[in-house]
């Protein structure tokens, strides 16, 4: 155990700052205007001094240890400092060029922003061989056991987005979705459909869209030109509300050409070019069925003809008389019903057991 | 079918020179949310990225060459709903509509180009 100095008339004129691998530094009185490094340790009642490590230094410099009997630098006394951990070596890495040696296997991404006086507009990048620059996060951790020297550096941040496959980058987390794609190199007067894809979502944006680059990943806007329009949408393969899976499964197995269309909040399901039986003044008509709310726990009732089918004999075709108006167009109602026979069984049932009954009703009517 | 036609005859005698209509279009998918640079003739390209369909692409069946995108993500406008049927053909839904060139309008079912009048 060493003396400590604590007598009231020592002069303590001398101050040294010193700090843990936490580096927050207090002042510690030294007697000597040239400590040397056992000095500092026995001022601060830190023994064995071999089982700790001192470090000076002078912020903007390099920090390098002092050995026991090697003087500590006083020579800029309002700037020098000392890191005094209890280890039995030093760690070696690079900062912004600076050599600099560490008491401990790993160093916080906090304590190389103090030791670099890098603020918080830069970004700390851990070098690396084979693959890209490490960046490190607030909280993250350097190893530095590994072989060699660990080099870190610290640059601006950048903020990157890919404009259809060219990557620009900001110097503000923020960017105007105009300004990306005239950036980008790209024409901003064409009509463009923008989606921005993000990590998360898909969005279609305008060009005064405001992007926030600051998600995680990089972010995409995806450009296609608006040249082609939608074209009608009376037709084709309209679905406005779904059937049964198995239903639409079958429909399209059966290569039927249907839409479902809700009109005045009727659901219908439309099939085209049906062929008929031969008998009927037609060879192909479009057949409607009504696919109550309740489908398919409520049946399936009648079903429409358009154009108005007719017998080739001249027969009346019964309970067929009244009209509906279905998409703008006049269907011949024919009113078949299931009757007590073959009532409507929920879950055995469906629009596909209902063409069987209008295909055996529209045979039926010119078997005659 | 003989709409189909009176209206190929109309177009020749009204000096619109359509070539013949191509052979029914194929359907092919690539692994991104773009298209590829070329598309082939008479296929219709869908850029699919990991299960999400982004859009679809092909090439004017009109012969103007003209590379025609129509986006197939949900909540998109314009957007085309895209079928593929039992023998892989595509259809579309609505109709594809081009608002300047050549000014195509037609339905594709099915692989088939059915042109509209307009
Ligand atoms: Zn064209």
């Amino acid at each position: 155990m060493e003396q400590t100095l604590t007598s009231p008339n020592a002069a303590h004129a001398n101050v040294v700052d010193v700090a843990g691998t936490d580096l927050v530094f207090r002042p510690v009185p030294v007697t000597d205007r040239t400590p040397t490094a056992r000095q500092v340790l026995a001022a601060m009642n830190l023994a064995p001094h071999d089982e700790y490590v001192v470090l000076q230094w002078l912020p903007g410099r390099d920090i390098e240890e002092v050995r026991p009997e090697e003087l500590v630098d006083m020579s800029d006394a309002t700037t020098s400092k000392l890191i005094i951990a209890k280890s039995d070596r030093t760690y070696r890495l690079m900062l912004n060029d600076h050599a600099l040696e560490w008491p401990e296997a790993e160093i916080t991404e906090e304590a190389l922003r103090i030791l670099g006086a890098i603020d918080a507009s830069l970004q700390i990048f851990l070098t690396r061989d084979d693959e890209a620059d490490r960046l490190l996060e607030p909280g993250d951790k350097v190893n530095l056991r590994a072989e060699g020297v660990e080099t870190l550096y610290a640059k601006s941040k950048e903020w990157k987005l890919n404009v259809q496959g060219v990557v620009i980058e900001s110097d503000a987390p923020e960017i105007v979705v105009r300004d990306a794609i005239a950036k980008a190199g790209f024409d901003v007067e064409t009509k463009w459909i923008i989606i921005l894809k993000t990590a998360t979502e898909r969005k279609q944006v305008d060009l005064n869209y405001v992007i926030d680059l600051r998600e995680p990943g990089i972010e995409k806007l995806r450009l296609t030109p608006r040249e082609i329009n939608n074209g009608e949408v009376s037709a084709g393969f309209r679905r406005d509300f779904a059937l049964l899976p198995a239903d639409h499964a079958r429909l399209d197995e059966h290569g039927y050409d249907w839409i479902a269309m809700i009109e005045n909040g009727r659901r219908w399901l439309i099939l085209r070019n049906v062929h008929l039986p031969a008998g009927y003044n037609l060879s192909v008509a479009t057949i409607a069925m009504e696919v109550p709310s309740a489908y398919p726990m409520a049946e399936i009732d009648m079903f429409y003809c358009s154009p108005h089918l007719a017998r080739l004999d001249g027969h009346m075709i019964p309970q067929t008389q009244v009209n509906e108006s279905i998409g703008g167009r006049t269907f011949q109602r024919w009113s078949r019903h299931r009757g007590a026979l073959a009532p409507w069984v929920p879950g055995k049932d469906s629009v596909v057991t209902h063409l069987l009954l209008i295909e055996e009703s529209l045979n039926r009517e010119v078997d005659k | 079918m003989i709409g189909s036609l009176l209206r190929r005859v109309r177009f020749w005698l009204s000096g619109w020179f359509r070539p013949a209509p191509p052979a029914r279009y194929a359907l092919a998918y690539v692994d991104s949310d773009e298209l590829p640079s070329v598309i082939p003739d008479r296929t219709v390209v869908v850029a699919r990225e990991a299960g999400e369909l982004w859009s679809a692409g092909l090439i004017c069946p009109c012969g103007c060459g003209r590379r025609i995108e129509l986006m197939l993500l949900p909540k998109v406008k314009p957007r085309w709903d895209i079928r593929e049927s039992q023998n892989e053909r595509p259809t579309l839904w609505p109709s594809i509509w081009a608002n300047d060139g050549c000014r195509s309008h037609f339905w594709l079912r099915d692989g088939m180009v059915e042109w509209c009048k307009d």
